[in-house]
């Protein structure tokens, strides 16, 4: 019989692929008989379809630590320069 | 397309080679009709190498130049010179132009890619390198861009590729922590025979609340960020960009195996983590 660690390790792998005919049953058949993986499963596959990325509105784009105005200008001024250096192109 | 440019270009010379050799053989031209004796040469010169060629040679030579110039080229000539055109005015004078959309783009989406990729490299100092990169690849590559998405969609295209570029280099050259081969924090929630010390306590979660709820975002991205990196990478690939497996394994060069593995303990402690902070403090799920 699977333990509660293995049927854990099974329920993320089959978010990820189907799982092999003989292991799909053996952990739904533990699944049904444990209320904390039964739990763990609905958890992670909710967060699974949570966290998707939909329509590249991404949940975990960090708004947290904006990027700094020096980087932005650095950003500028290498452009500016890109630009100007596409008649002899040397690289970058 | 454009390979049969290059073999028109490649095999109209050689006539001009066989040209030199033979000029005794060389019948003279009709006094009448032809512009010039340069001309009748030139395609005497050409004829001749189709003549010693077999018929169904000829044929398909015919045939091939036909559809070369009748077919698809014309089309292709159009979009050939467009191109060279496009590439000569922006030297001099397209180039601010490009340069301003770009520039507006940096003031409109600077922010939003900046944190796609800090969550992704985890590391200020990389994320500002590649986020950089990422404008530069765009202001060389802006005659690509067609209005049907939008540009923040298309940079963070443009930035993906360059996450994946930097996640490949870091690990091809070995750089990168391996996966342990234990995970403690896991192995802690289970007793010797493998079950839960302390069950996962119930919570009803709605999907399309949570997405919307701004504080669950940030007890999801502090939970992200506490996982080790290479969790964290699989799993961002894997899930939150949705890419597949094979190719997560590719970037990150690790084998499927590993990449269970990795996503099984992010996956874990990403629920623990959202159980601690979330479930018990101001979750919707609290009494079960
Ligand atoms: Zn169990």
């Amino acid at each position: 019989m699977l333990s509660c660690k293995e049927a854990t390790r099974l329920v993320s792998e089959g978010l990820d692929r189907r799982l092999s005919f003989w292991r799909r049953m053996r952990l739904r058949l533990h699944v049904v008989m444990c209320r904390g993986c039964a739990r763990y499963a609905r958890q992670t596959a909710i967060l699974d379809r949570i966290i998707s990325d939909r329509d590249g509105e991404d949940l975990f784009a960090d708004a947290s630590e904006q990027i700094s105005q020096k980087t932005v200008r650095q950003i500028r001024s290498s452009l500016h320069q890109a630009a100007t250096d596409t008649n002899h192109p040397d690289g970058k | 397309m454009s390979t049969g440019w290059l073999v028109q270009a490649a095999v109209f010379p050689v006539p001009t080679v066989v040209r030199g050799e033979p000029e005794t053989v060389t019948p003279s031209p009709p006094a009448v009709g032809w512009p010039s004796r340069r001309a009748y040469r030139g395609l005497v010169s050409i004829l001749r190498p189709v003549g010693r060629m077999g018929g169904a040679r000829y044929l398909i030579f015919a045939g091939w130049c036909v559809a070369s110039w009748c077919g698809f080229e014309p089309q292709g000539e159009i979009v050939h010179t467009q191109k060279t055109r496009s590439v000569t005015k922006s030297e001099d004078g397209n180039r601010p132009h490009e340069l301003k959309l770009i520039e507006t783009w940096v003031d409109e989406h600077a922010d939003y890619l900046f944190g796609h990729a800090l969550t992704r490299l985890r590391d200020r100092h990389v994320a500002e390198e590649v986020h950089q990169e990422t404008f530069l690849a765009a202001l060389k590559s802006v005659g690509k861009f067609r209005g049907d998405s939008s540009p923040r969609t298309w940079l963070v295209g443009l930035l993906r590729r360059k996450i994946a570029d930097h996640y490949r280099k870091r690990y091809r050259e070995g750089e990168g922590k391996s996966i342990d081969a234990t995970d403690l924090t896991i192995d802690a929630w289970f007793d010797e025979n493998g079950s839960w010390i302390v069950q996962p306590k119930r919570c009803e979660m709605d999907p399309a609340e949570l997405q919307q709820r701004a504080d669950f975002r940030t007890v999801l991205q502090s939970c992200l960020k506490s996982l080790p990196d290479r969790l964290a990478e699989a799993f961002v690939l894997r899930v939150v960009d949705d890419w597949k497996p094979d190719e997560v394994c590719k970037v990150l060069s690790i084998t499927p195996t590993n990449l269970w593995v990795a996503l099984h303990r992010a996956r874990a402690r990403l629920r623990a983590c959202l159980e601690a902070n979330w479930f018990e403090s101001d979750g919707p799920g609290e009494e079960g």
